[in-house]
């Protein structure tokens, strides 16, 4: 290809918390009446002044201990100041000179491990909820205030793949960390692109870089980056240069689309948040097995196939499913087989499933010899049926197989008398 | 003497031995609003009708034998700055008229739950900006002393409300000046506490690292009491953390008492400078050791604060825009409009003047050499204290370099009003607390009060030595003449 | 400062100003800046800067929803200017 994509990704994440990042409001907006969960501080009132969640604070130091990060053990909130209706202070708390996360990376499993970097990790809160209309926008202020961890890569991915692989990684961190339960239908992670091209002899960063904001599937990531890739494309054939410009995501037509441009740069004015004192976190080890760990471990130990291997990590629970199952005894080719086949089998406790097994293929009478001799005496005892059977009626033949079943009190292997029995009669 | 002149403990006494009644307390103080109010307009809201209720019901709960709260049944008023639950709080600007608190201020809350009794919301300049009390949408207020002087700010109101008798205390907060100039104008006692003492939630804030809520009073003892009730941590103010029972303690008798020489240069008048030389000598009879001390930061100490403070307003006046509060202008047909048309009639020229410099001191390429380096200037203050309280034990100082001046005389230069302020922001700079007592009259008549400051968290000794000097005059003993005024 | 950069603040600010209003505050606020930039005197090669007095660290809450410091949404809004059913209502955002 004549250009290289130039790719980084921001994205933020709704913590798992019961209250807000700086109040005790209800952290949950998913069916709710407007502006129900609201009190002084979410919704900017005069003389309310924020206090800080201790648990969204843990969340994300161990978030960016998962994804390699030094921890600024020093951090500390900044305002960042901006108009727009949903935000109520005016101004949002957030992190800037110092996020709680700076200069950690991820490797892509999918794509031989390729490194991308995660420029910074950080904590803020959320906006309303505007909904707009042609006639008004209403603001439901519940949103407002829950605890947000900002994702930010540098812009190190040139390809779809990358940047959907990048994605699905954190996806995955997210949940086994378990900070945050990551539904991307009730936007609870929401994906933004930044995306160029350049020349592909070329290094450095273009001179430009097109946003795409609020991109909330997988699938829809995908559709932008390709549309993005193909319009540059065009646009630097036509022998320009792209605009710099925040553009959104049509969902139904599957395009972006060009935002009003904004005539002022962003000036945030950022400085420290007076309201609340400096952090000083103290990040532990982190004592849970990571995706890439668990990863590893299949591949490596127990030698599963790449597939099998990425299927069974996606979920942790999944993966510490399997790890049950191969404590109480089973072949890790076995367990991996059966979770992949039978998934309604992880309702099951692991310890019933492996006994289970056992005592079937304790029991199970594979001899021929045996199961031969079992056949010939049910046919023997039941002409009737052998009749029917040779005159073309197949329920017959199910109605034998019980038979060799009930006489064999269920032990015979099925497959192989089933064999047999088709042998005989057709003898 | 009426009523409404009693004291904060010499009320709770008589109350208390059923010499006077709640009701009476109240009423005394509304016929005093009565006589005095149109001429010095110290509040914006009057709960007359609710007030008196309030006082029935505390009197009948007292005659019934309940144990009621150490402020029962006594009247005070809130500077209009502190939210108080479904009582208008405008902030003395016309961008919160209206505006109805769904909650109540921490102070406000534990003055409720001591059992005071809120009379109404007093002026102050708007949004706090202000050294005189002429700033506000909702009228300029006068100093009981002489009508044709400022109370001093910002807070005003609560200043000549308390001074004229309308009250027996009211709450002010002070950012750079806006408890101890009040005091120091109307001849009242004015502790700026701690910064993080008393809690700031439910206070419309000005300047978020710089304000420090606290109160007006006749006296020292009053101060101290009340003080008491209102300070604590509070887990709404995460910078309230270390404030268990920290009032401090006195651990000596004789104290080293040290003069600032930087605050004494040719700007003071000669008048305020020799009440606070008299009362360094009264000090030394007493048996303190005076010392001059350097505190070498001071002449920065006025820029450095009005950066900090003008960047923090800008941000903290950014939520009014029109969407959540009823004023809000919605001729034009997009938010923007609601935004620039809202904000450019309900904010004054000193709030936009102020929200100006803050954007631009924070505004990109100018962070570092304005917002930032204020704040290592700051610390270059606070290092000036930390240095001399090795040296001596507190400071003796004017609030201003003037006294009361005339109403007008500085609204239109708005950096001589900055400049009155040099004395007391450094205390703010530095959290520190500033205690203002009355220390003399001028020729005029116009009260000139005294300044202790001290190290962080050491209010019980400031109010141990002011006491001492309260004692031995008879200050806060000559109230205005208002029936001349 | 110049007109432009009053006007240019002004916009960041969301305050509208009016041509005699820029004028003033142009000069206001120069003369404010000339007085500031007394602070370049101050050797300040090696300090910190000083943003809060309290020398506290972590301060933190616990992870608790407290029902009783909801509003709920008919004191949420009974401030609001204009509202449509449970929510605040303001001209469309162009």
């Amino acid at each position: 290809m004549k250009y290289q994509p130039v790719i980084g990704l921001e994205i933020h994440v709704q913590l798992k918390t019961k209250s807000k990042m700086f109040c005790s409001c209800l952290a949950d907006t998913w069916q709710t009446e407007p502006n129900s969960h609201t009190c002084p501080v979410c919704l900017g009132l005069p003389g309310a002044i924020p206090t800080i969640n201790r648990l969204a604070l843990e969340q994300v130091v161990r978030m960016a201990q998962g994804l390699n990060c030094q921890i600024n053990v020093d951090s500390f909130f900044e305002r960042k100041n901006y108009f727009y209706p949903d935000l109520p202070k005016g101004f949002q708390i957030s992190q800037h000179r110092k996020p709680i996360g700076i200069n950690g990376f991820l490797e892509l499993r999918s794509l031989d491990n390729k490194r991308i970097d995660i420029l910074d990790v950080h904590l803020e809160e959320d906006t309303g909820k505007s909904i707009h209309t042609s006639t008004a926008t209403l603001l439901d202020f519940n949103k407002s205030g829950l605890p947000l961890m900002e994702i930010v890569s540098a812009p190190e991915m040139t390809s779809s793949e990358e940047a959907l692989g990048f994605s699905h990684q954190i996806y995955q961190l997210v949940r086994w960390l378990e900070v945050s339960e990551a539904d991307m239908e009730k936007g609870q992670m929401r994906l933004e692109l930044n995306i160029s091209l350049r020349k592909s002899d070329t290094a450095g960063l273009p001179s430009y870089k097109v946003e795409v904001k609020n991109i909330n599937s997988f699938k829809y990531l995908k559709q932008a980056i390709e549309f993005e890739i193909k319009r540059q494309t065009e646009i630097f054939e036509s022998g320009e240069t792209p605009k710099q410009e925040n553009r959104g995501f049509d969902d139904d037509k599957g395009v972006t689309v060009s935002q009003r441009e904004k005539e002022e740069a962003h000036d945030y004015r950022y400085f420290p948040e007076p309201d609340l004192p400096p952090l000083r976190l103290e990040p532990k080890p982190l004592v849970e097995i990571l995706p890439e760990q668990a990863f590893d471990r299949l591949l490596k130990e127990f030698k599963l196939p790449m597939a099998q291997a990425e299927q069974i990590t996606r979920e942790k629970s999944v993966y510490l499913f399997f790890e049950e199952l191969v404590k109480e005894g089973m072949g890790p080719v076995e367990a991996a087989n059966i979770i992949i086949n039978k998934p309604a089998v992880l309702q099951e406790e692991p310890r019933k499933i492996v006994e289970n097994l056992k005592v079937k293929s304790q029991s199970i009478i594979s001899n021929k010899g045996d199961l031969s001799d079992l056949v010939q005496k049910v046919l023997d005892q039941n002409p009737k049926a052998v009749g029917d059977y040779k005159g073309g009626k197949t329920d017959a033949l199910k109605f034998l197989m019980g038979q060799v079943m009930k006489e064999s009190k269920g032990q015979a292997d099925p497959q192989i008398t089933m064999r047999i029995l088709e042998e005989q009669l057709n003898k | 003497m009426d009523l409404c002149d009693l004291t904060v403990l010499q009320a709770k006494e008589r109350l208390e031995n059923k010499e006077i009644t709640a009701y009476d307390l109240v009423v005394s103080c509304l016929s005093r609003i009565g006589l005095v109010e149109d001429k010095i307009n110290a509040f914006i809201t009057l709960r007359k009708k609710e007030a008196l209720e309030e006082a029935k019901e505390i009197d009948f709960r007292r005659k019934g034998g309940e144990e009621l709260g150490p402020l029962a049944g006594i009247p005070y008023a809130a500077k209009d700055i502190f939210c108080t639950k479904d009582i208008e709080t405008t902030a003395a600007s016309k961008i919160l008229k209206g505006f109805i608190p769904p909650y109540d201020s921490t102070v406000v809350k534990r003055l409720k739950e001591a059992g005071a009794i809120l009379l109404g919301k007093t002026n102050c300049d708007a949004f706090a900006h202000g050294s005189s009390g002429e700033n506000s949408d909702y009228g300029i207020t006068r100093n009981p002393y002489n009508l044709d002087y400022v109370p001093g700010g910002s807070s005003s109101g609560s200043g000549a409300a308390v001074a004229s008798g309308e009250c027996l205390f009211a709450t002010g907060t002070d950012t750079g000046s806006s408890i101890r100039l009040p005091a120091s104008f109307c001849n009242l006692v004015g502790l700026k506490p701690t910064y993080g003492l008393v809690s700031r939630y439910g206070i419309i804030s000005m300047a978020s690292s710089l304000d420090s809520p606290g109160i007006l009073t006749q006296d020292i003892k009053d101060q101290e009491y009340i003080l008491g009730i209102i300070a604590g941590p509070d887990s709404s103010d995460a910078n309230t953390a270390l404030a268990q029972d920290k009032l401090g303690t006195v651990s000596k008798a004789h104290l080293k008492i040290g003069l600032p020489k930087e605050y004494f240069t040719e700007g003071i008048d000669p008048e305020v400078k020799e009440i606070i030389e008299r009362a360094a000598g009264f000090f030394k009879s007493f048996g303190h050791e005076i010392k001059e001390i350097s505190l070498p930061h001071t002449e920065y100490g006025i820029a450095a604060y009005y950066i900090i403070c003008h960047s923090e307003v800008s941000s903290n006046l950014s939520r009014n825009d029109g969407i959540r509060f009823p004023l809000s202008d919605r001729a034009g047909n997009d938010t923007l409009s609601i935004y620039l048309d809202t904000r450019e009639n309900g904010f004054g020229a000193e709030a936009k003047r102020r929200i100006m410099l803050g954007t631009y001191a924070l505004s990109s390429g100018y962070y570092e050499a304005y917002y930032e380096k204020a704040a290592k200037v700051r610390r270059k203050v606070a290092e000036d204290f930390g240095n001399v309280f090795k040296e001596v034990d507190i400071l003796l100082a004017p609030n201003s370099p003037t006294p009361p001046f005339k109403i007008g005389e500085k609204i239109n230069d708005p950096l001589q009003m900055y400049l009155s302020d040099v004395l007391t922001v450094p205390a703010n700079l530095a959290g520190i607390p500033g205690l203002s007592l009355p220390g003399g009259f001028t020729g005029d008549g116009l009260p000139v009060g005294l300044q202790l400051i001290g190290p962080r968290f050491s209010e019980k000794l400031l109010f141990e030595i002011g006491y001492q000097y309260e004692k031995e005059h008879e200050w806060i003993k000559k109230r205005p003449d208002l029936l001349h005024l | 400062m110049e007109e432009q950069e009053v006007s240019r603040i002004a916009g960041l600010a969301r305050i509208k100003l009016s041509l005699p209003e820029i004028k003033k505050l142009a000069q206001e606020l120069s003369s404010i800046l000339d007085f500031v930039k007394k602070l370049n005197e101050v050797d300040t090669s090696n300090v910190e800067p000083l943003f809060n007095t309290t020398s506290l660290v972590d301060v933190v809450r616990e992870d608790v929803e407290l029902k009783d410091q909801s509003l709920g949404s008919k004191k949420a809004l009974q401030n609001a200017p204009e509202k449509d059913n449970q929510y605040f209502k303001v001209k469309p955002v162009l």
